[in-house]
């Protein structure tokens, strides 16, 4: 039996790229200094999301709201169907300021996680400071984004804003966009190992 | 002179408001609670076009919603909103089903006060006279028009921590409950508005059944 060598290097190489013991290890890179906003944030300053969490086989569903008040300034409101407020934050420069939140949102994982998650989607104006190829994808490198973890944004052949990825040696946190008569990509906000997917799609922008 | 005119302006309001917001005496509101009774008690069955608008503060434009509502006596309710997404929910024999466009889930009414609650709500938004709880609520009737205002005001703890107070308005001629609005302790609030009310028309029962 002839032994599929070059599949098995692929695989190796898939894996070794996606796990990445430094995650960008063997792209060819290029120092930059330059700033980047997401096209979907440039002309934003409102908008209604359907919203829906899978999280350890359970399903929550609702409508997020969001509101640029400033520049990294961004205020939202998470609501069930019927109306009812759930949890309503601030973003301020990646730092998130809690208005109110119902007794079972109100703990400091969920929070956390919130904070981060949104971090990586409204966030304007970021430093880039390297660049790198990789087969057709181009990696945007923003340093130190959250603590000492990068945030990459990762662009197609055809220079579209593919993937959004929190990592310092691991992804922690991984966003897919997928694109769509909007403006607004949707977005499917994954979390490692964590079986935790957020996923957002616009209903309503101004 | 200036204090006389402003005396004036305010007493015209005040006539103004009046011709909008007549208070009610007790026989009238004792009128009123049987004509909001009488009109739910030979209720059999409710089919309704809602419009749901979220009001948040600090947001320019308000979240709507649509959908339509369905009651069959005693207790069969399915709640469905068309707009902007499909969902709907279901509350049939001490369970509720969920299908959030396309996500299913059924969980037993026993298993929490919550759900409890949230099946008596929606069949109080039918039958009017269940949501008037003076128990929980401090309540002052009005004529607005040809319609009548309620206003409910939370006397219970938990209630006043989400609720500031509950405007239910019911059409004057029908008596059904024609717009409830929810007022938070912020002041953002959701107002439900029932249009094209049928009372009493066949609603199959495949309406209810959870799929």
């Amino acid at each position: 039996m002839k032994f599929p060598v070059f599949q098995i290097l692929t695989l190796f190489f898939i894996i070794l790229v996606s796990s990445c013991s430094t995650y960008t290890k063997n792209f060819v890179s290029e120092q930059v200094n330059e700033r980047f906003t997401p096209h979907y944030l440039e002309d934003f300053s409102e908008g209604s999301f359907k919203i829906s969490i899978e999280a350890f086989d359970n399903h929550f569903g609702g409508i997020l709201v969001a509101k640029k008040l400033e520049t990294n300034h961004f205020r939202f409101a998470f609501i069930n169907e019927f109306g009812g407020k759930l949890l309503d934050f601030e973003l301020i420069d990646k730092e998130l300021k809690l208005n109110y939140a119902i007794e079972q949102l109100d703990r400091k994982i969920i929070l956390n996680m919130l904070e981060k998650d949104f971090a990586l989607l409204f966030s304007e104006d970021n430093k880039i400071d390297e660049k790198f190829s990789f087969e057709n994808s181009i990696l945007w490198k923003s340093p130190s984004f959250i603590g000492t973890k990068n945030l990459y944004y990762e662009f197609d052949s055809d220079d579209n804003l593919d993937k959004i990825i929190l990592a310092k040696n691991k992804e922690k946190v991984s966003i897919k966009l997928k694109t769509n008569e909007n403006n607004f990509p949707e977005f499917e906000i994954s979390h490692g190992k964590l079986p935790i997917k957020i996923y957002l799609h616009l209903l309503n922008s101004n | 002179m200036k204090n006389l005119i402003s005396k004036y302006t305010f007493v015209f309001f005040l006539i103004l408001s009046g011709l909008n917001f007549a208070q009610m005496n007790s026989t009238e509101i004792k009128k009123l609670k049987e004509n909001i009774n009488s009109a739910t008690a030979n209720l059999t069955s409710l089919q309704s076009d809602f419009t749901q608008t979220k009001h948040l503060d600090f947001m320019e434009n308000d979240v709507k919603s649509s959908g339509k509502l369905y009651f069959k006596s005693k207790s069969k309710i399915r709640w469905e909103y068309t707009s902007p997404f499909h969902y709907y929910v279901i509350f049939n024999n001490e369970k509720m089903f969920v299908n959030d466009n396309g996500k299913k889930k059924e969980t037993e009414l026993s298993s929490s006060k919550l759900l409890k609650d949230l099946s008596k709500i929606m069949l109080g938004t039918v039958n009017g006279s269940g949501v008037l709880d003076e128990t929980k609520f401090k309540i002052s009737y009005s004529k607005t028009g040809n319609d009548y205002l309620a206003k409910m005001v939370p006397t219970d703890k938990t209630y006043k921590k989400y609720i500031k107070q509950i405007d239910l308005t019911f059409d004057g001629k029908s008596f059904l409950l024609k717009k409830i609005k929810t007022t938070e302790p912020t002041l953002d609030y959701t107002l439900i508005e029932f249009t094209n009310q049928k009372k009493n028309s066949a609603v199959d029962d495949a309406k209810f059944l959870f799929k």
